[in-house]
């Protein structure tokens, strides 16, 4: 059976969230370690999820010392508070999840390398043959859990589930990871193409401390197009992606293959701010 | 001006990229401590990411040559696997490649796979593994647990402070690399998709708009609920920093075990130039003579000695300075960060056109 999760990193957005007829709950930061949550809000949040009777995921993004020093004590909080499966993004959460026994690693789609998320609309720049052009595609179209050695090594850290994205053609390759017994979640919407630590929205709306951002990313997105380029891409605070329309067809296929999770994000991307934007989009996907 | 050698007092090497022979013999010869290369995988050449065959040696007997030379002059080879993930179809072309590296007499293995990783413990060779960027190490927890699986050095991401980079080497066991100079990627380097492989609609857009990475490219923004508030020409994702001449003191007060220097891609003056400016720059600090490296940083402001090959009319200072596009500058800083055009360089330089 596929669950909907909605993935939130806002407390009051979380409260739309629990009311709807999600099964569980993501809450944090995929991307931004400057928009980490506090403890507190972690403990609410989690209590909250919990007592709407639904199951609680913790996403953590990449993150630098000082933000390592929060991650750490939110896993220990979340060890303490019992059953919770962590999303890392980041290398040193996995470390650090190392002797915390209540808590369940999920691996965020910044570890699982996907060629795919490239925006371009060819996949190498030499004049090739269309038989070469179909074995470079066999290749672009795989993600790094597709080999099984990566799989089994990720495997061997505890991990119990793997993040990837609404990109179609790759789909067909989710089989191989499913098979072999780690669970895979699909981030519906959005597919980030590029990552950073110095902010490409705060920088452009004139924010000059990250450590004190007023995040404008909560409530703006823009999109970005080249004339020349020919490709829709939208920022949305450090990250730019590729969106992406999730349809049910696509949805039923996914479910056929066994895929475990739709993950759907509240932001402005996505557009869907309240309960009724998530249940309409339940509805039109669910399968 | 003070010297900020590390505590132990150790200078940190210099790694100078190549991608020929000629390169590797050139870098050495300007003081490169270690040079580090990719060769080009015979029957994987239509498979390119980030970059084409022009940032890797062509053959296995180019990179002979390299590490001949390198080891006579006390110098060591560092080989770039860094494919960012393996799959089935390419594995035995890695493990042939692998191989044929290693008996070329390689020093290092750099990668940034854990699939790789895989296979090159399954060769059972007996090369030392540094961690790539592509594993993006941004903490000692990440670095502790790359440690964990064998590697005995780690290449920072570039995202970082001074003091965040400090308090990694202080809880960290392995060695610690960082990038110093050449493009400073714009995005974290394993979270960026926008491949540089050419293809006619970003070789146009590049062409427009005088860039050479797609992070520079101008976008139109429009706000997604609000179609009024658009801005036209901004080259947003344009974050990348260039240089740290200036901050070899505070970087070697770090402790970092070395100091990189990008450019693959980059020609053999390029990477002979770099390697050579940064030797000196590092010698002087060594050396206790702070005022010389001062006053050599000015020259080089106002020089063009090492500038990558586009710009090379370009002083230092009209590009980098002025925008502050050094490595490990402040995390946020704006304005925006633009090349300046022909024009404008003429006027800032010669004060009659714009009389």
């Amino acid at each position: 059976m596929m669950k909907i999760t909605v993935q939130t990193g806002n407390l009051s957005l979380l409260k739309e969230a629990l009311a709807s007829d999600s099964q569980s709950i993501r809450f944090g930061s995929e991307f931004c370690m400057y928009a980490l949550p506090t403890g507190d809000g972690v403990e609410k949040a989690y209590n909250l999820t919990r007592d709407a009777g639904k199951e609680f995921t913790y996403v953590t993004p990449r993150l630098a010392e000082g933000a390592m020093d929060s991650i750490n004590e939110h896993l220990v909080l979340l060890n303490d508070l019992g059953d919770a499966t962590i999303v890392a993004n980041d290398l040193g959460t996995i470390h650090a999840m190392r002797g915390l026994s209540a808590l369940n690693l999920k691996l965020g789609r910044q570890l699982v390398y996907t060629p795919s998320r490239c925006p371009w609309n060819q996949i190498t720049e030499h004049t090739v043959n269309i038989f070469t052009k179909r074995k470079v595609s066999q290749i672009f179209y795989q993600t790094a859990l597709n080999y099984m050695p990566t799989l089994e090594f990720y495997k061997s850290l505890g991990a119990v589930g793997a993040d990837v994205d609404w990109i179609p053609e790759l789909f067909p390759n989710l089989n191989f990871i499913i098979k072999n017994k780690l669970p895979v979640s699909v981030h519906m919407h959005s597919i980030p193409v590029a990552i950073t630590r110095k902010c490409h929205m705060a920088r452009f709306l004139g924010e000059e401390d990250l450590d004190r951002c007023s995040r404008p990313c909560y409530t703006k997105a823009y999109s970005m197009e080249n004339e020349y380029l020919g490709i829709d891409l939208v920022l949305e605070g450090n990250t730019v992606y590729q969106v992406t329309e999730p349809d049910r067809k696509t949805a039923q296929q996914l479910a056929n293959r066994g895929v475990s999770e739709l993950v759907l994000t509240m932001s402005p991307i996505t557009g869907v701010r309240s309960l009724e934007q998530i249940e309409s989009l339940i509805q039109r996907i669910h399968v | 001006m003070p010297s900020l050698i590390s505590d132990d007092g150790v200078i940190p090497n210099i790694m100078a990229p190549i991608n020929s022979y000629e390169g590797g013999i050139r870098v050495v010869d300007a003081g490169a401590n270690e040079v580090y290369c990719a060769v080009q995988i015979p029957d994987i050449k239509d498979f390119v990411l980030y970059r084409g065959p022009s940032s890797e040696l062509p053959s296995y007997d180019d990179l002979g040559i390299v590490v001949k030379y390198a080891h006579e002059h006390g110098a060591k080879v560092d080989l770039v696997i860094n494919q960012p993930y393996m799959v089935e179809r390419i594995e035995k072309h890695i493990r042939k490649h692998i191989r044929n590296c290693v008996d070329q007499g390689v020093d290092h293995l750099i990668i940034g796979d854990f699939g790789v990783l895989s296979i090159v413990k399954k060769l059972n060779v007996e090369v030392p593994l540094i961690a790539s960027t592509y594993l993006a190490s941004m903490n000692s927890a990440a670095t502790g647990f790359l440690e964990e699986q064998g590697f005995s050095r780690a290449v920072l991401e570039r995202h970082l402070t001074l003091e965040e980079i400090k308090r990694i080497v202080d809880n960290t066991r392995i060695g610690i690399e960082i990038l110093i100079h050449g493009g400073g990627c714009s995005n974290i380097n394993a979270s960026c998709y926008l491949y540089h492989h050419q293809f006619p609609e970003l070789v146009e857009a590049q062409r427009q708009s005088n860039t050479s990475t797609p992070c520079s490219l101008p976008f139109t923004l429009q706000n997604l609920d609000d179609p009024q508030d658009k801005t036209e020409g901004v080259r947003v994702m344009d974050a990348f920093e260039y240089c740290s001449i200036c901050k070899l003191p505070e970087l070697i007060a770090t402790g970092v075990d070395g100091l990189k220097i990008e450019g693959r891609t980059g020609s053999v003056w390029y990477q002979e130039a770099t390697t050579k400016v940064y030797r000196e720059l590092l010698d002087l600090i060594g050396a206790g003579r702070m005022e010389e490296y001062g006053e050599r940083l000015e020259e080089l402001k106002n020089g063009v000695y090492f500038l990558p090959v586009p710009s090379d009319f370009y002083k230092l200072k009209d590009i980098w300075c002025w925008q502050n596009r050094c490595y490990y500058s402040p995390l946020a800083q704006a304005p925006y960060k633009t090349p300046l055009t022909w024009q404008t360089w003429t006027k800032q330089h010669f004060s009659w056109v714009q009389k």
